[in-house]
C-alpha cells in the first residue's frame, strides 16, 4: 500500500494530525485521481447505511430463554440427595418374577454358563478388521504450561467447534490419543478459546482466517499401535 | 458503544441473571438481539445461521456470565462472543463464495442489473447497499470483521481492539484492505455507473 493510499485511508478514518489533514486536503486539490478515489471510497462506505437490516422474529428471546438450562448440580451433590432422601419401596408380583429371573440369570452365568468362544474366534475377527483400513492410534502434544483448557479440533471431528480435550500432565504438557485412518488432515489447538496452531506440526496450510492449520499425515504401517506424535 | 448509554439498569440485570433470573436474561436478549443477528448475518451472510448463531451466542453469554468481568462492557463481551462463533462456523463451513440468501434480495438484483440499462440514473445508495452485501461475502473473513466492526457496527479500533483481541494498527489495516478488496469487488458495479 503506497503512502499515499495510506494516507487516503486514515483521511477517511479521520485519523490525520490537523498538519497531515491539511497537506492531504492541498494534495487532493492538485489531484483529480485521489479526488476520484476519494469520493468512490465515501460512495462506497455511504452503502453501508443502506445494507438491509434483519429484524429479529418476535419469539426470539422467548426461544432463547426457553433452551436455558438450568443449573447443573454435581455428581455427588445428587449422589447425597439420593443417599440422604427416604425412599419408599414400591412392589408388585410381576416385577417381583422379573427380578427373580434376573438374579438367577446371572447366577448362571457367574457359575460358567456363558458359553465358551471358539478357539481362533480373536483370529477371526482381526482378519475381518484386515479387510479395512487399519486404525493409527496419533498422539497429540502441546507443551502449555499456563493454559487452563486445550482442546483439538479439525478434519477428523468436522471441525467441530467444542473440539476434543486435550489431558494436561504434571510438567505442563497436555497430550490426547486418538484413533485415526490413514490419510492427511487438517487441525488446529483451541488454548483457552483462542485458535493456535500447533508448532510441531509437520506441515502447514494457510486457514482464510490469517493463520496456518497444523497438517498431520497418518501413514499405515510404520505405527503398528504405538502413538504416533502429532 | 454508545448504545450501552441508554440502559443504566443493565448491571441490575446481569446481577439478576447471576441469581438464575431468566426473566432477567430474557429483557437482555430482547435489547441485544438485533444488533447481534445483524452482526452474525453480516458475517455469514445467511438468514436461518445467522438467527441460530445469535441463539448460541446467547446460550453461551449465559453459561458464561459467572466469568464476566464487572468493568468490562456487556455489549463489547456479547460482540466477542458473537464474532467467536461466527467465525468458528465459518471456519467449520469454510465457504468461500455464500449466496445472498435472501430471494427478494436476488430479484431486486435481477431488477437493478435491466436498470443500469439507463445511462441518465443515478447511483443509487440502496442499490448499492445490495452490491456491498454480496461483495461482503466475497472478501477474506478476517477483513470481513474487521469491516463490518468498523463501518456497519460503527465501533472504535479500541472497541474493535477489545472484541478481537488485535492491536489497533493491525485492525486498521485490515480495514484498509477490506475497503480495496470491497471496491474491487464493485467495480463492475461502480464504474458502470455514470
Amino acid at each position: 500500500m503506497s503512502d499515499r493510499e495510506r494516507l487516503l485511508h486514515r483521511f477517511i478514518d479521520q485519523d490525520l494530525s490537523p498538519e497531515e489533514r491539511l497537506a492531504f486536503l492541498e494534495t487532493l486539490n492538485r489531484d483529480s485521481a485521489l479526488r476520484e478515489r476519494l469520493i468512490d471510497m465515501e460512495r462506497m462506505l455511504a452503502g453501508t447505511a443502506e445494507l438491509p437490516r434483519l429484524t429479529p422474529p418476535a419469539e426470539f428471546a422467548a426461544q432463547v430463554v426457553a433452551r436455558i438450562q438450568p443449573p447443573t448440580r454435581g455428581f455427588w451433590e445428587r449422589a447425597h440427595e439420593w443417599l440422604t432422601a427416604p425412599h419408599a419401596l414400591q412392589w408388585n408380583p410381576a416385577g417381583a418374577l422379573a427380578t427373580a429371573c434376573i438374579l438367577l440369570a446371572l447366577a448362571w452365568l457367574l457359575n460358567g454358563g456363558l458359553p465358551k468362544p471358539p478357539s481362533g474366534g480373536s483370529a477371526l475377527q482381526t482378519a475381518g478388521h484386515s479387510h479395512t483400513a487399519p486404525t493409527v492410534y496419533v498422539r497429540l502434544a502441546l507443551m502449555n504450561p499456563t493454559a487452563e483448557s486445550v482442546t483439538i479440533t479439525g478434519d477428523f471431528n468436522g471441525w467441530n467447534p467444542h473440539g476434543m480435550p486435550l489431558v494436561k500432565t504434571a510438567n505442563g504438557l497436555w497430550t490426547l490419543t486418538i484413533p485415526l485412518k490413514p490419510g492427511r488432515y487438517e487441525y488446529m489447538y483451541r488454548v483457552d478459546g483462542k485458535w493456535v496452531t500447533d508448532p510441531l506440526a509437520s506441515d502447514f496450510i494457510p486457514d482464510g482466517f490469517g493463520q496456518e492449520n497444523a497438517v498431520l499425515d497418518v501413514r499405515e504401517g510404520l505405527h503398528d499401535g504405538a502413538p504416533q506424535e502429532g | 458503544m454508545t448504545r450501552d448509554r441508554g440502559f443504566p439498569d443493565e448491571a441490575e440485570l446481569i446481577a439478576r441473571c447471576l441469581h438464575n433470573d431468566r426473566e432477567a436474561f430474557g429483557v437482555l436478549v430482547e435489547r441485544y438481539a438485533e444488533p447481534i443477528i445483524n452482526l452474525a448475518y453480516r458475517m455469514v451472510g445467511d438468514h436461518m445461521d445467522a438467527k441460530d448463531l445469535a441463539q448460541e451466542t446467547f446460550l453461551s453469554a449465559w453459561k458464561g456470565l459467572p466469568q464476566f468481568r464487572a468493568n468490562a462492557r456487556f455489549s463489547t463481551w456479547l460482540y466477542r462472543i458473537a464474532v467467536n462463533k461466527c467465525t468458528d462456523y465459518l471456519r467449520a463451513r469454510r465457504r468461500t463464495d455464500m449466496p445472498v440468501d435472501a430471494e427478494g434480495e436476488s430479484l431486486d438484483l435481477a431488477e437493478l442489473a435491466i436498470n443500469y440499462g439507463t445511462p441518465e440514473r443515478e447511483l443509487s445508495q440502496k442499490e448499492m447497499g445490495i452490491h456491498l452485501e454480496q461483495a461482503l461475502q466475497a472478501i477474506p473473513v478476517l477483513y470481513r470483521e474487521a469491516f463490518i466492526l468498523k463501518h456497519v457496527e460503527g465501533l472504535s479500533y479500541e472497541e474493535m481492539s477489545e472484541i478481537l483481541g488485535v492491536r489497533s494498527d493491525t485492525l486498521k489495516m485490515r480495514v484498509y484492505k477490506a475497503r480495496v478488496a470491497l471496491r474491487r469487488q464493485l467495480a463492475t458495479f461502480m464504474d458502470s455507473a455514470p
